[in-house]
C-alpha cells in the first residue's frame, strides 16, 4: 500500500529527484536531532521536550520517506512511531532499553537514508531482524494497552476482477454536519464516479424558509449505486462523516440492476414522490431479475461499521512551542563555495584596482576605489559568515561516542560540551570531526578510570570530558579536557625506546615525553582494545589537523588528566602570509608556522655542513627553496631564512627577500597540479602576478629525516 | 470542476513534504500557499480567501490541533474545509482532530491519486 509519489505525471516524476535530495537533507537533519533528542532523554527521562522531538522526528522520517520513496524507513518507524506516541501519553516511561533500542534505530536509519530501499544483502537482512526486534520489543512493551488499529486508506482501490454489486446507500447526517467545513454533495458526488447511481434527497426534515437556519443540514439522502467498488470503499467515502452521520449501505443485488426497467422506473417513483424505500418492493425487482439470471442471493444488511477506538487524547499544548528555529533557507553547498570563489575573485581584483590607483594621481579614482575597498570587505565577510556552521552541530556524534564506548568498557563518562554556538568554517567543522572522535575515543580508552578506580583515587565515580570551542584570535581553539589518569609519560618512553624511536639514553622533560605521543607507532594501551588500537595513532590526528593549518597541543598532569588542544585556523580560505620572493617568482609562507627570520650571509650557508646551520645555539637543518624549485637565476649575496616549525620540528627555507606580511585569498591549484604536494595552492597578489602557498608541513615531514628534534 | 483557480494552504514542518505536495496541488490547478507551521501560516488567512487547508498535526509553535481551533473560532473560517495529515498510528490524533474540527484527514504516505481523491471529498 505504500505506494511512493510516482506517479504517472511526467512532470512529478522529473522533480522526484530533487524533492528526494530534498527529503535526504532534512533526513539528515531529522536523525541528528533525533540522536541528540534521545542522548538528553538519557539523562532526563522525563524531558517532555525531548520525548516530543523524538516523535515529531518519527513521525516525519515515516509520513515522509514513504512519499519519497523510502518505504524502508516508513516500515521500520511505525513501531518506534508507535511507542513514542504511548510516552509522550504517559502511558508508557522511558527506560534505558528503549533508548538502546532508538539509537540503533537510529544507526540503522542512517543506512537506510543512505542507500534507500536498495541497500545489499547484508543490510537487507539485518533490517529485517531488526524491524522483527522492534517488533518484538514494541509488542511486549504495548501488551497492557492490546490496541493497534489500523485505519488503511487504499481499500477503495479499485478491483476490476469484482463483481458489479447493486447497493443502497442511507447517508443521514446529523443537522450540525456543516459545522466541520463537510459537504455532504461531494461525497455524493464522488460516489456518481463510482458507476450507475441514482440519489434521492429527501427534503420533509426542511422548515419552512423563515425558519431556515443556513448553518443546518436539514437534508439526507438514499444513493442507489451499482459497482465493482467493495463494501469497505463506499463505507470509505464517508470516513470523514461517519461519526456525524447514520450510515448504512445495504447490497439490493448482484448485477446492475440499472440495466431493469422495472428499477429504474421504481426509483423515478421514490424520486418524484419524496419516498424511502420499500425493501419489499425491491425485493420484488431483484427476484423477478434473478429468475431470469440466476439463483437469488439473500439480502443482506449491514450498518456502517462507526466508532474507531478512542484513546485518551495527548495534551498537544505542551513542549511543541520552545524549539523555535531560526528562520532559514537551505542553500547547496556548491552554491555557496561558488559564491566564496567569486567574492575573493572580487577581493582580488579591487585589490589590484587600490594599486593601480595607488599609482595613479586621480581623486575621483582613488575615492571611487576606496569606496569599493570597504564594500567588497564587507561583503566578503558577509559571504564568509555563510559558511560558517556551529560547532554544536558536530557534537552529537560525542555524545554518542562517549555513551557507546563508556558502556563498553564499563565506566562512567559525561561529555560536557561548552560553545556549541561559536562558529567555524563548515570544510573545518568536517575535517575536525574525525580527529576529535579519536582524541575523544583516548580519553575515554586511556584517559578515564574505571569507577573502582576513580573512587580508589578520591575522585567521583563518573570521569568528566570537557569539550569546549573558543575564538582565540585568528583562532579557534578544540579543548578536550579530561579528568582521567593523564598519560603515563614513563611508558610513553619505554614504548618509544622499544620501538627505536628515540635513543635509550636521551633525558626528556615530562613534556618532552608526551610529545611522544605524537610520533608514529606509538601506543601504550596495555591490551588492544576494539576501539583504539585501530590503527590511527595521534600522529595521524596530528596529520589531519596540520591539514587544516592547525596545531595541536597537549598538556597532562598524572592523575589530574589530560588537556588536548587543537588550534585550527578560522577559515580555510583565507590565510595570513609571510610574502618571499625567490628571483623574480613570489611564494607565500603561513604565518603560524613562521618562527624567527634570519638575515644570512650565503657564505655561512655555502660552508654549512649537511645544511645544518646553528642559531642562536640551535641546529637548525635548512632548504634551498631555489635548488627544489629549480630556479636558476643568480643567488645574492645576502639571504633570507624564515625559520618554520611543524609539530616539534623545524627547518629554515632559504629565500632571496621576506616582503612583508600579506593576507591572501587562497585558491586551490587544479587538477593538472593534484601530485604537487610542496604548494598548497596559489594566490593572486596586489599587482596581479601569481604567488604560490608553500605547504610548509609537508616540506618539512618529506625533507627532513624522521628524527626527533631533541635527539641530538 | 470549478474554473476559477481554487486556493489551498498547506502547512507542515517538513520542507520535503511541502515541496512534494505543493507540486501535487500546483499541477492539479491549485494556487498553494505553504507554511512550516500554524503560527506560519496564520497571515494566509487574512488576505484572498482561502477554499481549503492541509495540515500536519505535529509541529513547532501552532501545531495543527491550535491552528484548527484558532482559524473555527474566526466567523470567517467556520466552514472552511480541513484536512489534517496523519500516519497510521495516530488514531487518537485524528479523532483530536476531527473534534477540534477537521473536516478529513490523509494518512501519509499517501500518492497524488489518494490526496486528490481525498480533497474531492472537501472541495470541488
Amino acid at each position: 500500500m505504500n505506494q511512493a509519489v510516482e506517479s504517472p505525471n511526467d512532470q512529478f516524476a522529473i522533480d522526484m529527484v530533487m524533492l528526494k535530495q530534498k527529503f535526504t537533507e532534512e533526513a539528515h537533519e531529522l536523525i541528528n536531532d533525533l540522536e541528540n533528542a534521545i542522548l538528553l532523554l538519557e539523562k532526563n527521562a522525563g524531558d517532555t521536550q525531548q520525548i516530543e522531538a523524538v516523535f515529531r522526528a518519527m513521525h516525519t522520517l515515516k509520513g515522509s520517506g514513504g512519499m519519497f520513496g523510502y518505504h524502508k524507513i516508513s516500515e521500520f518507524t511505525h513501531d518506534l512511531e508507535t511507542i513514542y506516541d504511548f510516552v509522550r501519553n504517559g502511558d508508557i516511561t522511558v527506560t534505558k532499553p528503549l533508548l538502546d533500542i532508538t539509537l540503533q534505530a537510529v544507526d540503522h536509519l542512517k543506512i537506510l537514508i543512505k542507500y534507500g530501499d536498495d541497500i545489499d544483502e547484508q543490510n537487507t537482512k539485518n533490517h529485517h531482524q531488526f524491524t522483527e526486534s522492534i517488533r518484538v520489543f514494541v509488542q511486549k512493551q504495548l501488551a497492557p494497552f492490546d490496541s493497534q488499529s489500523d485505519a488503511g486508506t487504499d481499500r477503495a482501490a479499485l478491483n476490476d476482477s469484482n463483481p458489479i454489486i447493486t447497493w443502497r446507500i442511507l447517508f443521514k447526517p446529523q443537522i450540525d454536519l456543516f459545522r466541520n467545513g463537510s459537504n455532504p454533495l461531494y461525497l455524493i458526488d464522488e460516489l456518481h464516479t463510482y458507476g450507475n447511481a441514482v440519489s434521492i434527497p429527501h427534503t420533509r426534515a426542511v422548515p419552512d424558509l423563515s425558519e431556515i437556519d443556513t448553518e443546518k443540514c436539514y437534508l439526507w439522502w438514499e444513493i442507489f449505486i451499482a459497482t465493482r467498488q467493495s463494501k469497505e470503499a463506499l463505507n470509505d467515502v464517508f470516513i470523514f462523516v461517519e461519526d456525524d452521520s447514520y450510515i448504512e449501505v445495504t447490497k439490493i443485488g448482484d448485477g446492475d440492476l440499472f440495466d431493469e426497467s422495472r428499477f429504474r422506473e421504481y426509483l423515478d417513483k421514490l424520486w418524484n414522490e419524496q419516498l424511502q424505500v420499500d425493501i419489499n418492493e425491491l425485493e420484488k425487482i431483484v427476484q423477478s431479475r434473478n429468475a431470469l439470471h440466476q439463483p437469488a442471493p439473500a439480502v443482506s444488511h449491514s450498518v456502517a461499521e462507526g466508532d474507531e477506538e478512542t484513546k485518551p487524547s495527548a495534551d498537544n499544548n505542551s513542549a511543541v512551542t520552545t524549539d523555535e528555529k531560526l528562520s532559514s533557507i537551505r542553500v547547496a553547498t556548491p552554491k555557496i563555495d561558488s559564491l566564496m570563489n567569486l567574492v575573493s575573485e572580487l577581493v582580488t581584483l579591487q585589490a589590484r584596482l587600490s594599486g593601480y590607483a595607488g599609482q595613479h594621481d586621480d581623486d575621483g579614482l582613488t575615492a571611487l576605489t576606496e569606496n569599493l575597498s570597504t564594500l567588497s570587505k564587507q561583503l566578503r565577510e558577509a559571504a564568509f559568515s555563510i559558511s560558517l556552521v556551529p560547532f554544536g552541530s558536530i557534537t552529537t556524534r560525542f555524545q554518542r561516542l562517549v555513551r557507546d564506548l563508556s558502556d563498553n568498557l564499563n565506566k562512567k563518562t559525561n561529555l560536557v560540551v561548552e560553545g556549541q554556538n561559536t562558529e567555524l568554517d563548515k570544510t573545518i567543522v568536517e575535517r575536525i570531526a574525525d580527529p576529535l572522535m579519536h582524541i575523544i575515543r583516548n580519553c575515554i580508552d586511556h584517559g578515564i578510570e574505571s569507577p573502582e578506580e576513580r573512587v580508589r583515587n578520591g575522585k567521583s565515580e563518573t570521569g568528566t570530558i570537557h569539550l569546549r570551542a573558543l575564538h582565540v584570535g585568528n583562532t579557534i581553539h578544540i579543548e578536550v579536557n579530561d579528568d582521567g589518569a593523564g598519560i603515563d609519560a614513563d611508558a610513553l618512553m619505554r614504548k618509544a625506546i622499544e620501538r627505536k624511536v628515540i635513543l635509550a639514553n636521551v633525558a626528556l622533560t615530562h613534556e618532552q615525553k608526551i610529545q611522544l605521543i605524537f610520533s608514529p607507532g606509538l601506543t601504550t594501551a596495555r591490551s588492544v582494545t576494539d576501539v583504539s588500537g585501530r590503527g590511527v595513532g595521534m600522529d595521524v590526528v596530528q596529520q589531519r589537523v596540520a591539514g587544516l593549518r592547525g596545531e595541536i597541543r597537549i598538556k597532562s598532569q598524572p592523575g589530574a588528566g589530560t588537556r588536548i588542544t587543537l588550534v585550527v585556523p578560522l577559515t580555510l580560505s583565507i590565510i595570513d602570509g609571510m610574502h618571499v620572493r625567490i628571483g623574480e617568482v613570489s611564494y607565500i609562507i603561513p604565518i603560524n608556522a613562521v618562527q624567527q627570520i634570519h638575515s644570512v650571509q650565503m657564505q655561512n650557508l655555502r660552508n654549512a655542513f649537511d645544511n645544518v646551520l646553528a642559531i642562536e645555539g640551535e641546529q637548525v637543518p635548512f632548504f634551498w627553496l631555489r635548488k627544489h624549485f629549480g630556479l636558476d637565476s643568480t643567488t645574492p649575496e645576502r639571504c633570507e631564512m624564515v625559520t618554520v616549525r611543524y609539530g616539534r620540528q623545524q627547518a629554515g627555507l632559504v629565500v632571496d627577500k621576506v616582503m612583508g606580511e600579506v593576507q591572501v585569498v587562497l585558491k586551490p591549484l587544479g587538477r593538472a597540479y593534484r601530485q604537487q604536494k610542496f604548494i598548497s595552492g596559489a594566490t593572486v597578489m596586489g599587482d596581479g602576478t601569481v604567488a604560490l602557498v608553500l605547504d610548509t608541513n609537508e616540506i618539512i615531514s618529506r625533507f627532513l629525516p624522521q628524527k626527533l628534534a631533541t635527539d641530538k | 470542476m470549478n474554473q476559477e483557480k481554487r486556493t489551498v494552504v498547506f502547512v507542515d514542518d517538513s520542507a520535503s513534504m511541502r515541496e512534494a505536495v505543493g507540486c501535487i496541488l500546483q499541477q492539479n490547478g491549485y494556487t498553494v500557499l505553504k507554511a512550516g507551521d500554524g503560527q506560519d501560516s496564520l497571515k494566509y488567512f487574512e488576505g484572498t480567501p482561502v477554499d481549503l487547508l492541509i495540515t500536519d498535526l505535529h509541529m513547532p509553535r501552532m501545531n495543527g490541533i491550535e491552528l484548527i481551533q484558532t482559524l473555527r473560532n474566526s466567523s470567517r473560517y467556520r466552514y472552511l474545509p480541513i484536512l489534517v495529515l496523519t500516519t497510521e498510528a495516530q488514531v487518537a490524533q485524528k479523532m483530536e482532530a476531527k473534534r477540534a474540527g477537521a473536516t478529513g484527514w490523509q494518512v501519509k504516505p499517501f500518492t497524488p491519486e489518494n490526496l486528490m481523491a481525498v480533497i474531492r471529498r472537501v472541495i470541488h
